[in-house]
């Protein structure tokens, strides 16, 4: 009986658990090691690639080029590990809001930057890419077949 | 003994929480245009305009957030709004573990429980997630804790003064700040009598002042059919919907409301309307933390339940009104009237108030069932199966907070780094509303875009199919 009770304490005291979460959570504060909120160093076309706009403004801000090819870390955008400019990298998001934000902070889509960029959205379907390049003026669609894409 | 631990476990995990509230930035609507109408509007004008509102009436709404503003040392605006939205996170989890009234060891046992299904459930959610910058609702759950708290002490003038002061800065504030008044008037009733009728009659007549300013002086009545998209059956539909649908019989759709306001209490189904759980089984993908949303919810209900018919058959029997039966009186007199006041649209947030006395009223079932030492072997295993699942499922909703929060920080973010857009397209001249609009927007979002927050894509997948995301 008394064994029953003692279980049910244990049960109905199991939320508990969550103080000695946020104990560590805490401590973990106090030394200035956060598990349950850490954020990686991206590089702008990483941050591109995750849609992640609050990190690209702040790299455009602090002059980070738009227009540069950077390492974009394997499972972000591909298994492997790729090279790719920032424009290139936000065709993973299949939206344009990222590429919009580059485009606003300078990024240069000149032909050959349209055909690749084209080039990767028709290949990964992306149609709300491939309408927003269909809105730009003076852009005929590129010939894919002889385009190289970076993956 | 046991109090002091209660007041210490409940710090911890309020301080738990205010550490992500505190890193998470806000969200840009509402938030980015409210900070800018507090720098060039003066206390006078934001009282006025919120005097001739759109069915609304919150002057005390606009004047905290500009007391707030005015008090933001050199632009610490963020850490200032949000150092309040902690503070009052403290204060409502320190309020809470007060009214409990925790005194022996089983009280203690159950309080991990209580407090996980007060920061757990989803109407406390968006008190979290959201602020405007200040977020009202918690300031709503802050006044009714604090009322029940002064109705549960011993009597005293200045407790009764107090409370009608505190009713008439919630009435003033949000519309269910007269959940205030359900709290005193069901407190009297379980007799509890830190509050004295002088404290009531005197509170009846503010509320009968604010409903003749409300409706007859300043006739701004109340929000209708088509102020807002609200959830009906699977979907959120928009006014124009709901004009179509309910146009010639506005009531039915109201009826509606309410009788989901309650639901979503008791049973976490529907969703600010939208029979999500439901539509999950149709299309035969149920997500697990939906299901543990129901299942838990269900459970608690059902524990409440058999609590209150059995303190009513005890009333029955000729026993007195216990303490605790005070919660339960507050819990249903509160949700009947949180419910009804959701009548024109219905949003998960509108019944915080509601959802926080469930996890009190949970808490004093569930302590009973601890602590009933005539418990047989086999109803024991019985009892042992539910209040796991319940347990176990009040927990993770719990940990679904953080969750939420987490990749609201990262929404959040994003969005400030276009808000730019967001106010050309909504506000087209804001710029010309004071000299320094531009410097001040642009030190916000520098601020925010400079907030640390979890990178979405490292959130193991998992957690995806058990927090909910909502």
């Amino acid at each position: 009986m008394r064994v029953f009770a003692r279980c049910i304490h244990v049960v109905v005291a199991l939320p508990a658990i969550l103080g000695a979460v946020a104990l560590i959570v805490l401590v973990g504060g106090v030394l200035q090691w956060h598990p349950l909120w850490k954020e990686p160093e991206l590089t702008l076309s990483e941050a591109a690639a995750l849609k992640d706009r609050g990190t690209m403004l702040r790299l455009l801000r602090d002059g980070a080029d738009p227009n540069a090819r950077a390492q974009v870390r394997g499972g972000v955008v591909d298994d492997d590990e790729l090279v790719l400019t920032p424009l290139e990298a936000s065709v993973a998001t299949r939206t344009p809001d990222a590429m919009r934000l580059l485009l606003a902070h300078g990024a240069r889509l000149g032909e050959r930057e349209l055909a690749v960029v084209f080039c990767l959205a028709r290949q990964e379907d992306a149609r709300e890419i491939l309408d927003f390049l269909s809105t730009r003026p003076s852009q005929r669609d590129p010939d894919c077949t002889h385009v190289a894409t970076p993956w | 003994m046991s109090s002091r631990l209660a007041y210490a476990y409940g710090a911890l995990l309020a301080l738990g929480l205010a550490y992500f509230l505190i890193r998470m930035p806000y969200q840009v609507s509402d938030d980015l245009e409210h900070i800018l109408v507090m720098q060039f509007q003066s206390y006078r004008g934001l009282v006025e305009d919120s005097l001739t509102g759109d069915g609304s009436l919150r002057p005390l709404q606009w004047v905290q957030q500009k007391v707030l503003f005015q008090l933001a040392p050199a632009g610490a605006y963020w850490d200032t709004f949000k150092a309040f939205h902690a503070l009052q996170l403290l204060v409502v989890v320190a309020l809470f573990v007060r009214l409990l009234r925790i005194r022996a060891a089983t009280d203690l046992i159950a309080l991990p429980l209580a407090l996980a299904a007060l920061v757990g459930m989803h109407t406390f959610n968006i008190t979290m997630r959201e602020a405007y910058p200040v977020n009202h609702f918690m300031t709503i759950l802050v006044c009714c804790l604090a009322v029940a708290n002064l109705a549960m002490s011993r009597p005293a003038w200045w407790r009764d003064v107090a409370a009608v002061a505190i009713l008439a800065y919630a009435l003033l504030t949000l519309e269910t700040g007269l959940l205030v008044w359900v709290c005193m008037v069901a407190a009297y009733l379980a007799r509890w009598r830190g509050l004295s009728w002088k404290a009531l009659a005197a509170a009846t007549c503010v509320l009968a002042a604010y409903l003749v300013v409300r409706f007859v002086v300043l006739d701004v009545g109340t929000r209708g059919l088509a102020a807002m998209s609200s959830g009906y059956g699977f979907s959120v539909r928009g006014t124009g919907d709901l004009e179509e649908l309910f146009g010639d019989a506005p009531w039915t759709f109201y009826l509606y409301n309410i009788v989901s306001s309650v639901l979503t209490v008791l049973l976490s189904e529907p969703r600010a309307g939208v029979f999500q759980f439901t539509s999950f089984v149709v299309r035969g993908d149920v997500p697990p933390w939906s299901i543990v949303n129901v299942a838990v919810s269900a459970i608690g209900t059902a524990v409440i339940a058999v609590h209150i018919v059995r303190r009513i058959r005890a009333l029955w029997r000729g026993e007195g009104l216990d303490e605790s039966d005070g919660l339960l009186l507050i819990f249903v007199a509160v949700l009947g009237s949180n419910a009804v006041i959701s009548y024109p649209y219905t949003k998960d947030v509108i019944v915080s108030p509601a959802g926080m006395f469930y996890a009190a009223a949970l808490f004093t079932a569930v302590r009973s069932l601890v602590a009933s030492p005539q418990v047989r072997p086999l109803a024991a295993v019985a009892l042992l199966v539910p209040l796991l699942v319940l347990s176990a499922g009040w927990t993770l909703r719990a940990g679904g907070l953080v969750a939420t929060m987490r990749d609201t920080a990262f929404v959040n973010r994003g969005d400030w780094a276009v808000a730019e857009d967001y106010l050309e397209r909504n506000r087209p001249r804001w710029r010309d509303r004071h000299p320094d609009a531009e410097q001040l927007f642009v030190a916000l979002q520098d601020d925010v875009i400079r907030t640390p927050v979890p990178q979405l894509y490292e959130t193991p997948r998992w957690t995806r199919r058990w927090f909910d995301p909502y």
